[in-house]
């Protein structure tokens, strides 16, 4: 537990692990009575790490002169201006792993005020999900799970929205954030928030020095609730979807991936993953397990 | 609960203006990083309160320079003259 | 003493959003034209440059600000120090070459200059047509620059891509001020707009991103009639274009302004206000949505190009 509260709060994940979740649950819960807020009103609240916008407005670059490489080397930089900006406490979306730039220090912490809230979930889940929001094949979403060189927003002959994030596989994306020593990280698992919502909120936030009431976290739980978000987007749809065919709350449960893969797609994810399931407590399927 | 005629008005003075066109005006609060944009009748209200004026004093003003009853005005500028001190455009006057 | 010995550097002029510039950096992205005997708006030069400024009453990751100094640090790369709208001092680090130097010269030290001398500068690209014209905003990767080439194609002259001056005439009339440079494009722009003959040499060695000689530059500065900020369809947005009130029109052109932060720092919020409100006086500002994808491009050049017609 923090004794003084952060500055800023790295909100850390793989992608489709529950991130936009965990904000809604924020962005409700500085909403108030005043609440349900709206799902597309999340940008207004703590933004990401990878916006190209802010890291362009910081440094005065124009980001497309710049590799990816010198972009990273740059962004502790911007990191360092941001926290020294923020007013209260702002709570910032991030799927980089926790990743050591070029020149040999971490993309995050550079000795701030910052810690990490890190939210995990069952990497068979995540690929299914990775599949249905980007609309490719389970096989392709498997890959980005199981590859240590893993990316997001790495294009070659365009420019992203965002900057590129390094996501190091899933293995590599949890022990690079849940091992390392600069920066406090207390971990939520998708599945311990899905089944007691209200304790795991109320533990990440007590962690992170953020004051909220029993009453407070309650309500925000229930204005958060996964109908209420299916419902929003089937009304007016949701900023963050990008496929055209499935909703981004599609079905918010764990295990959903025991209807979806194959048994050599599971044992692909565990032969890669095995161990690092193992530690956070995931039960594998497969007999063969590698070793750490 | 609505002004009343006799309230004074005072313009909030930390806010930034500017007219766009003869009638619009358009007006920025930094602090709070919100924009307002006034039509010609509210342009025209919040150049009358350059001094500080009555609501009455207003509502008679606008009802000279503007074709419309009396009546009509006053409820419009009331309506108007509320919502401007909601988003703190305006200051009702301690009496 | 032999002449041949002491060679001057050879000065490279142009024409930049109104301002004559002399520079002894080649800027490849930009339009070269004939010297003028007068001095020039604009000089650009090599020469030593530190790593901090003294007395600096403002400071970001990689720039500090004091007085009318800007210094602007790209680690490992290049710095600059631009001084009083008027004066570009640039030292390179060992190693970085002066072609890829001119990239950062003519985009970041260049608009930083420009809200020196207090202009209103826009973050996005501008093409004319029966005399007037319109610039095209919008976050960084949006497509600003592949529509404008694509307007291009479709009969409008190009007038400005990435920093767009929009100055006021005698008559406070919002111009677009001809920037004299080429456009910059991503090889899939170029390539899917047929515009391979036209591309120079890259932005950056081994980028992908280049400099296109735009097929009819617009000399003349041209009244603006509108500004559309382009986003993207989503299924939460729907495509079409709307008009902006008057606040959010407002909000929409500080936020699309050419680096934002640094504009409010430097010029005082109350001409900057003014001088925006004088743009809104004229022109209107809309909302562009559109599908992304170059299968849907030519139908949002016909979007644009209906609108544009209906506004009169």
């Amino acid at each position: 537990m923090m004794s003084e509260p952060a500055k800023i709060i790295w909100l850390a994940s793989f992608p489709k692990s529950g991130n936009t979740w965990f904000r809604i649950l924020l962005a409700n819960l500085a909403a108030g009575e005043a609440g349900p807020s709206d799902i597309n009103d999340l940008y207004e609240q703590g933004g990401s790490a990878c916006n190209r916008w802010e890291f362009e407005s910081l440094t005065m670059l124009d980001s497309a002169l710049l590799s990816y490489d010198e972009i990273d080397c740059l962004r502790p930089l911007v990191y360092e201006a941001m926290t020294a900006e923020a007013v209260g406490q702002r709570w910032v979306k991030v799927h980089d792993a926790y990743t050591i730039t070029p020149s040999g220090e971490p993309l995050f912490g550079r000795g701030l005020s910052c810690a990490a809230v890190y939210v995990v979930r069952d990497p068979r889940d995540v690929a299914v999900s990775l599949a249905f929001h980007h609309s490719t094949t389970l096989d392709a979403a498997v890959r980005l799970v199981n590859s240590p060189d893993g990316v997001y927003c790495e294009s070659r002959d365009g420019q992203d929205r965002q900057l590129r994030q390094r996501l190091a596989g899933w293995s590599g994306h949890v022990t690079s954030w849940l091992d390392q020593t600069e920066v406090p990280v207390h971990m939520v698992r998708y599945e311990d928030l899905l089944a007691a919502p209200a304790r795991h909120f109320a533990a990440a936030l007590k962690f992170a020095a953020r004051p909220a009431t029993e009453a407070e976290i309650e309500r925000a739980v229930r204005f958060a609730d996964f109908a209420e978000l299916q419902r929003q987007e089937n009304e007016k749809g949701f900023m963050e979807r990008i496929s055209r065919t499935t909703p981004f709350f599609r079905s918010g449960r764990a295990e959903g991936w025991r209807e979806m893969l194959s048994a050599e797609q599971v044992a692909a994810i565990e032969r890669c993953n095995g161990a690092v399931m193992a530690r956070l407590g995931y039960g594998l399927e497969t007999k063969c397990r590698r070793t750490a | 609960m609505s002004v009343g005629l006799d309230t004074t008005l005072n313009r909030n003075d930390e806010l930034l203006h500017a007219s766009v066109g003869a009638e619009e005006c358009v007006m920025m609060s930094i602090e709070a990083g919100s924009y307002y944009g006034l039509n010609a009748v509210g342009s025209r209200i919040w150049e009358l309160l350059e001094s500080p004026k009555t609501v009455g004093q207003l509502c008679r003003q606008i009802c000279e320079e503007f074709e419309v009853d009396a009546q009509t005005c006053e409820a419009a500028v009331v309506t108007f003259v509320d919502d401007l001190i909601k988003n703190r455009i305006v200051h009702a006057a301690e009496s | 003493m032999s002449s041949a010995v002491f060679k001057r550097s050879p000065m490279y002029h142009y024409f930049i959003s109104g301002l004559h510039v002399s520079s002894e950096l080649e800027l490849r992205g930009a339009i070269p034209r004939e010297p003028r005997g007068e001095t020039d708006d604009v000089s650009i030069r090599r020469g030593s440059v530190p790593l901090a400024l003294d007395g600096a009453t403002a400071t970001g990751p990689t720039w500090d600000l004091a007085g009318d100094i800007f210094l602007l640090r790209v680690p490992r790369l290049i710095r600059f120090r631009i001084e009083a709208g008027r004066d570009i001092v640039f030292e390179t680090e060992p190693g970085f070459a002066d072609c890829d130097a001119a990239g950062f010269v003519l985009g970041t030290a260049f608009g930083i200059l420009l809200h020196q001398r207090g202009s209103l500068v826009l973050h996005g690209s501008a093409v004319a047509k029966d005399g007037r014209s319109i610039a095209i905003c919008g976050y960084s990767g949006a497509g600003k620059s592949t529509l404008a080439a694509a307007l291009c194609g479709d009969g409008c002259s190009f007038v400005a891509d990435d920093i767009c001056v929009v100055g006021l005439d005698g008559r406070q009339r919002p111009m677009i001020l001809p920037d004299g440079r080429h456009l910059k494009l991503w090889k899939e722009s170029i390539d899917h707009l047929g515009l391979a003959e036209r591309r120079g040499r890259a932005v950056r060695e081994s980028f992908a991103k280049y400099y296109v000689d735009p097929p009819d530059p617009h000399a003349q500065p041209s009244p603006l009639s509108a500004v559309y900020v382009l986003r993207e369809a989503r299924p939460s947005l729907k495509e079409g274009v709307e008009r902006l009130s008057l606040p959010d029109a407002m909000r929409t052109l500080d936020h699309e302004a050419y680096r934002p932060r640094f504009r409010a720092k430097l010029q005082p919020r109350p001409q900057t206000m003014a001088h925006v409100a004088a743009v809104l006086s004229r022109a209107k500002v809309f909302r562009l949505v559109r599908p992304r994808g170059f299968e849907h491009l030519q139908d949002t050049v016909a979007a644009v190009q209906a609108h544009w017609d209906s506004l009169g």
